[in-house]
């Protein structure tokens, strides 16, 4: 019932791109990364001054785009939206500022693992751990509550803005903010970043690609399908790693990268747990708000305020490790996702 | 129906899901649970996969225990297109 077929090609081409878009310009170890690239974005516009980081990333853009086209096309745009809205954004802020003390999205660190960063295989660790708290909640009665049917122009609302957004930096670039220097300042050409990104957000939406839904399916119902989409992420990115020469084995210096294991196992828990919360890893949120599904185009801006936040504060990582404030967002992330699940559960059960 | 047929059951959410497996196990039904079939949904929930004699104890146990679904379908194979039931 399950194609593994669609699921592997739609891995493959983002392992492909996330190891080639480093050839044609995007940073080491970044080829694809969707907390980086949204941090570049509030950067680009202004939420945040951490001025080696601001870039509008035509990849995020032509996930959207992907997803949104190809939906229509396929007669699954579906506008829905309403549940749990303040929770959800706060939660994606939170899933944010987890990602940024980690330096990485699950997809990233899935491509810092195939370019033989060992720091991800802590993440990773952490991330599984945080897929598993997760899964327990669901377990124990967390639900976020169901969404409703809106009207079709809500669904257009992000989609839109992305369209806005991209037709105002090709004409005005020098509106916005844009890094000179540092991992903003390492870019693709705009319409291969774009294309690669029309590709991906297409191929994710066909085959439901998430690395969250990968683990949960795992730990829950022992289902391996998504996790084979995993597998072809890592396998194509390795092979494109190594053809490139791009492959290090190691812990030490390795590219936009810590070696503070505690906090690159906590920051992505903390990733790992607000998924599972929210339904979906930040890539799964951005395919989503494509295909209409306003819930996830709120956790997108919860997460545009997640890298403003977590710049503007000095919350984020940084080669030199996870600063004391930032080790206290992480903690503070945690206080506050665990509170929310267990009130919802209490209040579930009775 | 011919022995390929089988019904598959969606939910609101994830833990009506699993809320669903837990009571249908208990009253020894015997259903799977598994990620919601591409053909009826780009969503990536779980749903309830069961035998379509089953249907009335399912609908029963669904009532019986408060547990709220959206649509109930019948695939004939795989890999074909389901038919609503509910």
């Amino acid at each position: 019932m399950h194609n593994n077929r669609l699921v592997v090609i739609a891995g493959l081409v983002v392992g492909f791109f996330g190891a080639f878009l480093v050839l044609w310009g995007n940073p080491l170890n970044m080829g694809i990364c969707v907390a980086c690239f949204v941090r570049d974005i509030a950067g680009g516009i202004g939420l945040h001054r951490a001025e080696i980081v601001q870039y509008i990333r035509p990849e995020i853009i032509g996930f959207i785009w992907g997803a949104f086209l190809l939906s229509i096309f396929n007669g699954e745009f579906k506008v829905r939206g309403g549940s749990a809205p303040l929770i959800r954004f706060l939660l994606g802020a939170i899933m944010m500022i987890g990602a940024l003390a980690f330096l990485g999205c699950p997809l990233r660190m899935i491509l810092r693992l195939a370019a033989g960063d060992l720091n991800a295989l802590v993440g990773f660790l952490g991330f599984s751990g945080g897929i598993w708290v997760g899964s327990q909640f669901l377990k124990m009665g967390f639900s976020l509550g169901p969404s409703q049917v809106l009207g079709k122009i809500n669904g257009l609302i992000i989609p839109g803005l992305m369209l806005i957004l991209f037709v105002l930096f090709i004409s005005l670039p020098d509106i916005f903010f844009s890094s000179t220097e540092g991992p903003g300042s390492s870019r693709a050409p705009i319409l291969l970043a774009l294309g690669a990104g029309l590709a991906v957000g297409s191929l994710s939406q066909r085959s439901r690609l998430c690395t969250a839904g990968a683990l949960r399916d795992l730990f829950l119902i022992k289902n391996l399908h998504l996790f084979i989409g995993i597998i072809a992420i890592f396998s194509a990115a390795l092979v494109g790693n190594l053809i490139l020469g791009n492959f290090s084995i190691g812990f030490a210096d390795q590219p936009v990268s810590h070696t503070d294991y505690l906090w690159n196992f906590l920051g992505l828990g903390l990733v790992g747990i607000t998924a599972v919360m929210l339904g979906g890893c930040p890539l799964r949120q951005l395919i989503l708000s494509g295909e209409g599904n306003t819930d996830s185009g709120l956790i997108f801006f919860g997460m545009l305020a997640g890298a403003a936040i977590s710049h503007n504060f000095g919350l984020a990582g940084s080669p030199g490790g996870l600063g004391m404030a930032g080790q206290i967002a992480v903690i503070g992330g945690f206080i506050i996702t665990f509170s929310i699940a267990g009130t919802i559960i209490i209040v579930n059960k009775k | 129906m011919t022995e390929r047929d089988f019904c598959v059951i969606t939910f609101p959410s994830t833990h009506f899901a699993l809320r669903w497996e837990k009571q249908a196990k208990k009253n020894n039904i015997s259903i799977k649970i598994i990620p919601v079939p591409r053909q009826i949904s780009s969503s990536c929930g779980l749903a309830g996969r069961f035998s379509c004699n089953e249907l009335q104890k399912i609908e029963h146990l669904c009532r019986e225990h408060e547990i709220p679904f959206e649509n109930i379908f019948r695939f004939n194979s795989e890999k074909s297109n389901p038919q609503t039931l509910k």
